[in-house]
């Protein structure tokens, strides 16, 4: 589970402070696909990226699975990345230079995965998204919604309880979001808890719960049946 | 992160950016290079000379040093590390000697011990007439004279032979023997030093000595040399103006090193800055994927640490061979010296750990400044 409470994130923008995360309060349930809409400037990347620990709160707790992330040193965030999260960006990070099967390998590496396993589960992972054939190529040579699944198998390679992934469709036409999507709910279906960054309604309603943000704050969190625009 | 994953992503990192770890290797390899180059060249050129100011001593065991001193500060230069000091007499006075009121400037004087090598020549198979030289009459005023010279001046035992010093004292001595003086070598008259130094000394002269030092390892002269003239005493040697011609040499190449390794700094300094610029998203990547900023730094560690021990190879390989033309060089000016291969190790080994200092040092401000800032942020500018 993850409680997030009192959560406030504020960045200096020239001389301006800008409010992108206000007081934020909310619990997401384990196995839960939850999206977080809103326009751009709501503060919907900031809150998914102080779930993720790649940012850190000005105040309030981020609680996962009982622990207080806010409260753990560098050496424990990395730790809880590793082991609690995978992450899907719209400007996918991947290595432009390393080919599929290497991008893939990375998230092994990291967590120290014996080489003879390594192999196994990245082939196994490519099939999940359906790149087993690509696993030699370049990504600079792959097309965008190939890249996607690329991110989306390194997220998941390391069976990460959370997945974070904002705006995944948002360089990508209808077909490849509507196989993102597809993808997205097959990880919800084998367990995963899913928070989904969108300001695209239709991938919204994927989720089972919509919370939409404006100026940092929550002003509505509902079931996605309930949700209308 | 264990090592061995680190140095697996040094490798990846090494085949993906081949291009930007070459250049950096240039860079370091030209710069490396040219400061070895400089450092090989000098220490070269500096033992070649050395060991030719070596090859040209009469004796061969090392350089002859000649310096005029009072003996009364003879301690004061105990501690300088001469491999032999030899005494070769007093300094000419000025002074002349005179018999009958004749000028005796074309004759040769010899001041000698009861005991020194040239009086027991002087005695040795010859026939002397009158008093010999002994400890006990050494401060008398005595004077020996060849038979040759008596001859040629009329002297007999007995007679007096007088010494004017330039302030106008006059010394008289006394004809104490005349001995035979077949061998040429032998000089004209005989004095004895105690008797000599002791009217020196009336005269209100300070005994100045000529001294010969002998230094095994000529390097250590230049250092000597201001020693002495600290103390007011001029050295010199015969090949003074060789030793300053590359002195000066010495300075400008060793300059010309500093100046060098201070770039090598900044270009290893500014190498890595480069580096860490250049991957710093892969780097965040690497975070937001959960390695620590320490695994991320380690990988960009290891691969430096490779490139600046191979630009130190490469380096020490170039440098060896520009040095061959030095030789070819310094050979074709001075023919007749041999030319000393200097050892560099030592040069290769200091410049290895200061550069590994300088990556540590970088790697840990680098790190600082990586756990300040947000991986979204940079992920986002990426």
């Amino acid at each position: 589970m993850i409680v997030l409470d009192n959560v406030c994130r504020t960045f200096r923008i020239g001389e301006e402070l800008v409010k992108a995360v206000d007081h934020i309060s909310l619990k997401i349930n384990d196995n839960e696909f939850v999206a977080v809409v809103g326009r751009s400037g709501s503060g919907k990347s900031t809150l998914m990226n102080l779930i993720g620990a790649l940012d850190h709160v000005d105040s309030g707790s981020i609680i996962v699975n009982g622990t207080d992330i806010t409260k753990l040193n560098n050496r424990d965030l990395a730790e809880y990345r590793l082991k609690s999260t995978g992450f899907i960006f719209q400007a996918f990070h991947l290595e432009p230079l390393y080919t599929v099967y290497d991008n893939v390998r990375i998230a092994l590496m990291i967590a120290d995965i014996p080489p003879r396993l390594q192999k196994e589960k990245v082939i196994n992972v490519l099939k999940k998204v359906g790149l087993e054939s690509k696993n030699g190529v370049k990504v600079s040579k792959l097309s965008g919604g190939e890249r996607q699944r690329v991110a989306i198998a390194r997220a998941i390679v390391n069976d990460a309880p959370i997945i974070l992934a904002d705006e995944p469709c948002g360089n990508l036409d209808s077909l490849n979001s509507g196989l993102i999507m597809d993808l997205l709910k097959t990880l919800h279906k084998y367990g995963k808890t899913i928070i989904l960054v969108t300001h695209n309604i239709n991938d919204a309603k994927c989720a089972d719960r919509i919370i939409e943000l404006k100026d940092g704050r929550v002003i509505r969190d509902e079931a996605s049946d309930l949700f209308s625009i | 992160m264990k090592l061995q994953t680190c140095f697996q992503f040094s490798l990846k990192e090494l085949r993906s950016n081949r291009l930007l770890f070459a250049l950096c290797s240039l860079l370091l390899v030209s710069i490396i290079s040219t400061g070895l180059f400089i450092a090989y060249s000098d220490e070269s050129i500096m033992k070649s000379f050395y060991n030719y100011t070596l090859k040209f001593n009469e004796s061969g065991t090392g350089l002859y040093i000649y310096f005029d001193m009072p003996y009364e500060m003879l301690s004061l230069i105990d501690d300088q590390p001469f491999d032999q000091l030899y005494f070769n007499g007093d300094s000419d006075y000025g002074s002349h000697y005179s018999f009958k009121e004749n000028s005796l400037e074309d004759y040769e004087f010899w001041i000698v011990d009861v005991n020194s090598e040239a009086y027991l020549r002087m005695k040795e198979g010859q026939k002397t007439e009158g008093v010999e030289l002994t400890e006990d009459n050494s401060l008398n005023n005595y004077i020996w004279v060849s038979k040759q010279t008596s001859e040629s001046i009329g002297c007999e035992i007995g007679d007096v032979i007088s010494k004017c010093m330039p302030n106008g004292r006059t010394f008289e001595y006394e004809v104490a023997g005349i001995y035979s003086d077949e061998n040429e070598h032998y000089s004209d008259f005989y004095i004895s030093s105690a008797r000599f130094f002791y009217d020196i000394n009336e005269a209100g002269y300070t005994r100045v000595a000529h001294f010969t030092a002998v230094l095994a390892n000529p390097e250590k002269y230049n250092h000597i040399k201001n020693v002495l003239k600290a103390r007011h005493v001029s050295a010199w040697t015969d090949y003074d103006e060789e030793f300053d011609m590359l002195a000066l040499i010495d300075v400008m190449l060793k300059s010309l090193f500093v100046i060098v390794m201070i770039s090598a700094m900044f270009v290893v300094y500014n190498i890595e800055k480069i580096i860490f610029r250049n991957r710093l998203s892969f780097i965040m990547r690497l975070k937001m994927l959960g390695a620590t900023t320490g695994n991320a730094v380690s990988i960009y560690l290891i691969i430096m640490e490779c490139i600046l021990c191979l630009s130190f190879v490469f380096s020490f390989i170039l440098s060896f061979l520009f040095s061959l033309y030095v030789k070819r060089i310094v050979e074709f000016v001075i023919p007749e010296i041999e030319f000393v291969t200097a050892n560099i190790g030592k040069y290769v080994l200091a410049g290895c750990v200061i550069c590994t200092a300088i990556l540590f040092l970088v790697m840990h401000i680098f790190k600082t400044k990586v756990d300040r800032q947000s991986i979204s942020q940079v992920l986002q500018d990426g």
